[in-house]
């Protein structure tokens, strides 16, 4: 039996979705152009997947085997479509921003492949607790990403300028190609990480 | 033939997979109820506030008909009587479209420009929000053109590495004054 | 109806300026999955165009003939989707009986096809375009083939990236997101071109 702390620690930190399994790299692109918007995605797509875990695992001996994706499909693009109706109609500026991502949280790799792995085979409480460790780290990941490139990118953090008067923001990180060269320096610092940890332990 | 295990087999999979999406409709049947009042109510209270933002001596905003011309992006006119009309204008940025609204006095001058909502590059083209770039619009009328610094007469400085954004704007300003020109037989 | 454009601008925009992975960020995963041979990639590149354009095809009726017309817009993501899960089955079945050479090689990503998130954003694009029948199609091939064209010039640099030596750290996936990056500020280049 996995301890509950374990499942928790392991999507916050282990397998984190974003950096360790590389799961759900859209979103992740595209909407971390400012703090706001990575903050926002993050928890949208955590509520989805705490959701849709919850009702897979307490369906998960109705569903049949053979149609089980279609199934999952179904029941994530419910609560998908639910979220985007909340952000609709109480949070619009949000809703705007993040655009055509939002109806997107369905395809997102993460959501799907924890309904898989883990909500079709764990009890419900246990399967809540890995969406919401899931989910929170994405959202971290989504964070760090965003604040990085909304610092570089458009001078301030939150929508607060911190600088920019003397000194120009470098507008490209903010852009398209911004995006992946963030990601794949954070990764790779990372990488760098673990490996000198590694390496001093042995 | 399918034995008629097999049959059944797949008729209950099929009747499960059938429950579960009825059921999906049905919940967002009720949640869309409950959510588009508040959406079509939201969606009127920021361009209503928008329209006072540019036309604030104005009384009341009236929907007023007009042909749209090909490709033109102007969407809504709203006559607000003596102060002048506003119109809303959704123009294609970097990241889709700009939804805006344009103050306009009845000497075909802009005399205000809001922005409702966009989706253009932060840091970047999501300046066209800020005040800075949206007050050059007041006091000019159509045909304004962007330049990338040092406006004169009948132009404005674009917003730094978003040319397109700044043009799109523009665009949308332009058709907006345009059109009303146009609508009440001023060329 | 709201004004369609040219043909011609449509087919540019979905190629180049509006490219579906570099500067639209859609079809990441499979952009960065699937590239690290160029066959594989071909492969995929193919599949993709196959169910985006009959994808835009099926999903513009069911907007156009069901969702409309009953004012069940809300419904729009969950329909598209069952609608793409049900198409990639139903291709990989047809190919499977019909084309066995193509199924062999197509085969293994049909089933990734489904969770491309270019195929669902491709068919809610047309929709908030308001795109017409063919325009929709159209938009839906030449997305996919952007797709395709980004995927296939990311797999011959990939492969030419893994014979050199590269720091330890940005082995594998960053130096893969750092090259995505560089060719993302070559599409860059394309912005603002419109005829």
């Amino acid at each position: 039996m996995k301890k509950d702390k374990s499942i928790f620690l392991n999507g916050l930190l282990y397998e984190n979705p974003t950096f360790v399994q590389l799961l759900g790299m859209c979103p992740t692109l595209a909407v971390t152009t400012t703090l706001k918007n990575g903050l926002g995605m993050g928890l949208s797509a955590t509520v989805v997947l705490i959701m849709s875990n919850m009702l897979i695992s307490l369906l998960r001996k109705i569903i049949p085997e053979k149609v089980r994706i279609a199934a999952y499909i179904v029941i994530i693009a419910t609560f998908v479509t639910i979220v985007q109706m909340l952000l609709n109609a109480y949070v619009p500026s949000l809703y705007s921003s993040l655009g055509i991502f939002i109806p997107l949280i369905v395809v997102n790799c993460i959501i799907l492949a924890r309904a898989e792995a883990f909500a079709s085979k764990n009890s419900v409480g246990k399967s809540a607790l890995d969406g919401l460790s899931m989910g929170l780290g994405f959202t971290c990941a989504l964070c760090i990403i965003s604040a990085v490139r909304e610092f570089i990118g458009s001078g301030s953090v939150w929508g607060i300028k911190l600088y920019g008067s003397v000194i120009k923001p470098v507008a490209i990180i903010g852009m398209p190609p911004g995006g992946f060269i963030v990601l794949g320096i954070l990764i790779a610092s990372i990488n760098a990480i673990v490996a000198k940890r590694k390496g001093g332990n042995e | 033939m399918l034995k008629s295990s097999d049959r059944t087999e797949i008729i209950k999979v099929g009747a499960i997979l059938f429950a579960i999406t009825a059921v999906a409709a049905l919940i967002l049947a009720v949640v869309n109820s409950c959510t588009a009042p508040v959406i079509a109510h939201n969606d009127k209270k920021t361009q209503e506030l928008a329209m006072k933002k540019v036309l604030p001596e104005a009384q009341s905003f009236d929907k007023v008909e007009f042909n749209p011309e090909e490709g033109s992006c102007v969407k809504e006119i709203y006559s607000a009587g003596d102060a002048g009309v506003a119109v809303k204008a959704a123009p294609k940025g970097y990241g889709g479209e700009i939804s805006m609204i344009v103050g306009i006095d009845n000497d075909f001058k802009v005399t205000g420009l809001e922005i409702v909502s966009q989706s253009e590059t932060a840091g970047l083209g999501a300046n066209c929000e800020n005040e800075d770039f949206r007050k050059q619009f007041a006091g000019k009328t159509s045909g304004i053109e962007v330049v990338k610094e040092n406006a004169k007469d009948n132009q404005i400085d674009a917003i730094s590495s978003a040319t397109i954004t700044s043009r799109a704007v523009t665009k949308g300003v332009n058709e907006a004054v345009d059109t009303v020109k146009q609508m009440r037989g001023v060329e | 109806m709201s004004s369609q454009p040219s043909i011609i601008s449509l087919i540019i925009a979905a190629l180049f300026t509006e490219n579906f992975v570099m500067v639209k960020f859609l079809g990441c995963c499979p952009f960065l999955g699937v590239s690290k041979k160029l066959d594989t990639a071909m492969g995929m590149g193919m599949a993709v165009t196959f169910v985006m354009a009959i994808a835009s095809m099926f999903t513009w009726a069911a907007n156009h003939f069901l969702l409309e017309k009953f004012n069940l817009e809300y419904l729009q993501t969950i329909v598209f989707i069952l609608i793409i899960a049900g198409l990639v089955q139903f291709v990989e079945m047809f190919i499977k009986k019909a084309m066995p050479s193509l199924y062999n090689a197509l085969g293994i990503y049909l089933p990734l096809i489904t969770t491309n998130c270019a195929v669902l954003a491709v068919t809610l694009l047309n929709v908030q375009n308001n795109y017409d029948f063919i325009h929709s199609i159209l938009y839906g091939t030449f997305a996919a083939m952007g797709f395709s064209l980004s995927i296939i010039l990311f797999a011959g640099i990939r492969e030419f990236i893994s014979e050199k030596e590269v720091p330890v750290p940005f082995r594998g996936f960053p130096i893969a997101l750092i090259t995505a990056g560089l060719m993302a500020i070559a599409f860059m280049g394309f912005s603002g071109f419109a005829i």
